[in-house]
């Protein structure tokens, strides 16, 4: 049982408060996480010191410990390992670092998606092709950049659009939102970032945010909504008109039409994408006696009991 | 989507505004910016806290804290990077697999 904060950080009971900070910081150089992308049990490591260093560097904790009065082992008084410096359940940068949150720190400064494959394959078979400069420019380029936040509709991403943003020095720039702009997606302007002395000029990084949108849902290129349709519609069959991003169109609903079905508007989604439609089928707001008498007489000439239909199709 | 008070407030105030502008003019901490001030993600605020233990609770100086969140940048894109390759490699029809895997096993070994 090494769950004493003084083994933990491999110092004597006597340590002054400089060599339990001199300990710590030289295994938290060691054992950070972010620091050991491949190695998940450094994790676990880390909470140990970082638990152990809050302990003993606060003197009443410290005290209460040497007199035995909590221990460290993983009792409720000193949860050993369960406490880190980040407070609860912490989430280390390297949980983000690859995935599309992280872009924003790598040193491109954008995702990796087919057309850079130019660049990656640059990269990899001899010196960076696309920032140019020794690393020590390009480091300082980085700081150079400027990331922004733009919030568009989300038929501005469908259809495209020209947004205007303005930049912290008041000039404004004009933006093309390309047709179909995914959410989360980076757009980079070459050369707006912020500009120093020597030609070192960054970039300006707009990350696209799409609102949601009250009728239609976007899968990639295709667009799903659902639409209404009467009893009568469904039973007699009927056109009606359904509305898609680029407009309404007539949809033949056929006689018969069960709730749920989908019908697809072929290329009416994003970019050559599909539109799917939904029908659902809803009843008049009252039942009115014309409706029950006819309901009435034609169960009475029919024997239809859609439960027993379903029991016979799965038998 | 938070302000800068409330990604001060989410690291427990382990420093003040005027420091993590220092961050952020740096370049070691970049939220995105909208039409009036920053804002912080979550990938910013567990920026925020390694920038602090790298900066603050280990006493790593300026210059430390560059190179190593440069290299950190550079070593986290390589992997992104590494992995899209092999997502590529993997929708491969099996005799280009095979062919990858060939030419690494003649490539000479790296020391």
């Amino acid at each position: 049982m090494s769950k004493n904060p003084y083994d933990i950080l491999g110092i004597s009971k006597t340590a002054s408060d400089e060599q339990i900070k001199a300990a710590y910081r030289k295994l938290a150089k060691i054992h950070h996480p972010d620091l050991n992308p491949d190695n998940k049990s450094e994790d676990d490591k880390f909470k140990e010191i970082s638990a152990a260093y809050d302990l003993l560097k606060d003197k009443e904790k410290r005290t209460a410990f040497d007199r035995g009065e909590i221990d460290g082992d993983g009792q409720p008084k000193w949860p050993g390992g369960a406490q880190s410096a980040g407070g609860k359940d912490r989430q280390y940068y390297r949980d983000f670092a690859g995935g599309p949150e992280g872009a924003r720190y790598s040193s491109s400064g954008g995702n990796i998606n087919p057309e850079d494959l130019e660049d990656i394959l640059g990269s990899m078979f001899g010196g960076r092709t696309s920032a140019g400069g020794f690393e020590g420019v390009f480091r300082q380029q980085q700081s150079l950049d400027v990331h922004y936040r733009l919030d568009i509709d989300f038929m501005d991403a469908a259809l495209g659009a020209q947004k205007q943003i303005t930049m912290p020095d008041g000039k404004n720039l004009k933006i093309m939102i390309a047709e179909g702009v995914k959410d989360g997606q980076k757009l980079r302007l070459k050369g707006k970032g912020h500009k120093m002395p020597g030609d070192l000029q960054g970039d300006a990084y707009i990350e696209i945010h799409v609102n949601p949108h009250k009728v239609f849902t976007r899968k990639g290129r295709d667009i799903y909504t659902d639409v209404p349709i009467g009893v009568h519609e469904a039973i007699l069959g009927s056109t009606i008109e359904v509305d898609t991003v680029h407009g309404p169109v007539k949809v033949k609903i056929p006689q018969g039409t069960d709730s749920g079905k989908k019908f697809r508007l072929k290329e009416k989604g994003i970019k050559g994408g599909d539109h799917y439609v939904s029908v659902q089928i809803v009843m008049p707001d009252k039942i009115d006696e014309d409706l029950k008498k006819s309901m009435t007489d034609w169960v009475k000439a029919h024997a239809y009991n859609p439960r027993k239909e379903k029991r016979k199709k799965s038998a | 989507m938070r302000r800068i008070d409330e990604a001060l407030t989410e690291v427990d105030h382990l420093i003040d505004q005027a420091i993590l502008e220092d961050f952020i003019a740096r370049g070691w901490v970049r939220p995105l910016r909208d039409q009036t001030d920053y804002v912080f993600e979550d990938v910013d605020i567990s920026r925020i806290r390694l920038v602090c233990e790298l900066h603050i609770e280990m006493k790593l100086e300026f210059d430390a804290v560059d190179i190593i969140l440069s290299l950190m940048d550079q070593l986290y894109e390589s992997r992104s990077r590494f992995d899209s390759i092999m997502e590529a490699l993997e929708n491969q029809p099996e005799d280009v697999r095979l062919s990858v895997i060939k030419s690494l096993q003649t490539a000479p070994p790296l020391t």
